[in-house]
């Protein structure tokens, strides 16, 4: 090649498309691919193969706040770890004894249900996952997983904290997993009133301390500090987890519904530990062996919800 | 013809890899939408000081990569960079001679189109609607532009690539 392809000079004879060309045929190209993705979801599989090429990048950018959190532990001193032990453990004991009752009513529950002749529910399966520290896009509430198809998760499953329900998975990679925050403002969770089993929906506002009630009427029945549970319609979330509590409420006599707000349980942004859970006590796959925190366990099954008709859940 | 001294595509990938993970790290919650759109600034960069050799098959890469690693639509930031990547194109030969707070000042230009498309593609999408927010990442590449040709500058000059 002539020593003039080395530098930035203009090339006395242009090869190959012009610039404007080329240009006109990336976008095309670019516009195809929004198209194909979005209206009709065809690039999984490359989308695969590239979420397994940059789950480095997002690992890597996890690693600072890992890095920090596992220094925080290391240099924490003797006497708080100590402290701190020992509260886990009166927790543990309390939580314990809750459980004894909470297996005893299960018993009760379960007979109750072979009186009635209703199927007894299952036990849901958990596991621990991992919140990697990224940021994936300020108006969408969306959070990346460290577990995915090789332990088992799959489209759809519900994510919780210890306080409530989170969000869903949306999409699965051989490695990691993608999922949606209750709060996303594309998002609608299927709730009920625990109070008196109000069934509504609750959006997302795109902020994560508020969710909009907006389909309740003027004359519902709910008042400030009603806690929302899942309603387990729409089979996207299993029945009974908690999600919101109401703080406010405005009844407007001139138009057909109230404005309900709610405050999601969950720490939607603070926590770093989510709960996967698999209904009705279905195998967690092939659970990734030898990875500490992977740990797999029962949980009581919460209550069932009537079976009606599901609802539409983006 | 990569065995001249001063050709170099290694600092051209890692710095796009190190803005492509600054895209995603976490900052804190009222920052989030102040967020440089760096990658593409790296891309504008390195297209406006090596215009034959890094071009639009490499913005368009590097956008199609960050779409995935942000989850979003496939081909949203590939679409917006391959334009911005375009118009430095056009006018690179007048960019690179301008004084830095001009050359900023068309950056900025650049950038706002940048933002405008990936904003585009978020409302035709998913129903983005249009906030002041909207202008703050034009507004932090308008200020991360000055200190980022200082750092790449440098960094050329450290390894010797050739102006």
């Amino acid at each position: 090649m002539s020593p003039l392809s080395h530098t930035d000079n203009k090339p006395l004879f242009e090869r190959g498309p012009s610039l404007g060309t080329r240009m006109v045929l990336l976008v095309v190209l670019s516009v195809l691919l929004m198209v194909l993705d979005h209206r009709q979801g065809h690039l999984e599989t490359a989308r695969r193969a590239l979420s397994v090429a940059v789950y480095p990048i997002r690992v890597l950018v996890d690693l600072p706040s890992a890095g920090f959190g596992w220094m925080r532990e290391y240099l924490s001193e003797h006497h708080r770890l100590v402290a701190e032990n020992r509260a886990l453990r009166m927790e543990s004991l309390r939580q314990r004894a809750h459980l004894q009752q909470v297996a005893a009513l299960e018993a009760e529950n379960s007979r109750l249900r072979g009186l009635m002749e209703s199927p007894a529910r299952l036990a849901n399966r958990v596991q621990v996952a991992e919140i990697l520290a990224v940021d994936l896009d300020p108006y969408r509430h969306r959070i990346a997983l460290n577990r995915g198809e090789q332990a088992g998760v799959y489209a759809g499953q519900a994510l919780l904290d210890a306080d409530g329900i989170i969000g869903q998975v949306t999409r699965v990679n051989p490695l990691g997993a993608e999922a949606i925050l209750i709060s996303d403002p594309s998002h609608a969770t299927p709730v009920e009133l625990t109070r008196n089993g109000l069934r509504t929906v609750a959006l997302g506002v795109g902020d994560v301390s508020r969710m909009d009630l907006p389909f309740l009427p003027n004359s519902a029945d709910i008042r400030v500090g009603d806690v929302l549970v899942s309603s387990g319609l729409g089979d996207a979330f299993p029945a009974g987890y908690p999600v919101a509590r109401v703080t406010h409420i405005e009844r407007r006599p001139g138009e057909p519904f109230a404005r309900v707000e709610a405050e999601p349980t969950a720490a939607l942004n603070r926590t770093r530990q989510v709960l996967l859970v698999w209904e009705r006590g279905e195998a967690p796959g092939p659970v990734a062996e030898g990875v500490p925190d992977a740990a797999t366990e029962e949980m009581p099954a919460p209550e069932p919800a009537d079976a009606t008709p599901p609802e539409e859940t983006p | 013809m990569s065995m001249l001294a001063g050709h170099r595509t290694w600092p051209v990938l890692l710095t796009l890899l190190i803005a492509l993970s600054l895209e995603v790290t976490p900052v804190p919650a009222d920052l989030a939408s102040w967020r440089p759109p760096l990658l593409a600034l790296t891309a504008i960069y390195w297209a406006l000081a090596y215009p034959r050799r890094y071009g639009l098959a490499l913005a368009w890469l590097s956008g199609l990569v960050l779409d995935v690693l942000k989850g979003g639509v496939l081909g949203q930031h590939a679409l917006a960079m391959t334009v911005a990547t375009w118009l430095v194109l056009r006018f690179h030969l007048r960019l690179r001679v301008f004084p830095i707070w001009q050359q900023t000042a068309g950056i900025g230009a650049l950038v706002a189109v940048h933002q405008f498309l990936v904003f585009w593609v978020d409302g035709v999408t998913v129903g983005a609607e249009l906030s002041w927010q909207r202008a703050a990442p034009t507004l932090a590449a308008v200020i991360a532009w000055p200190v980022l040709v200082v750092i790449l500058d440098r960094l050329r000059i450290m390894l010797g690539m050739r102006a």
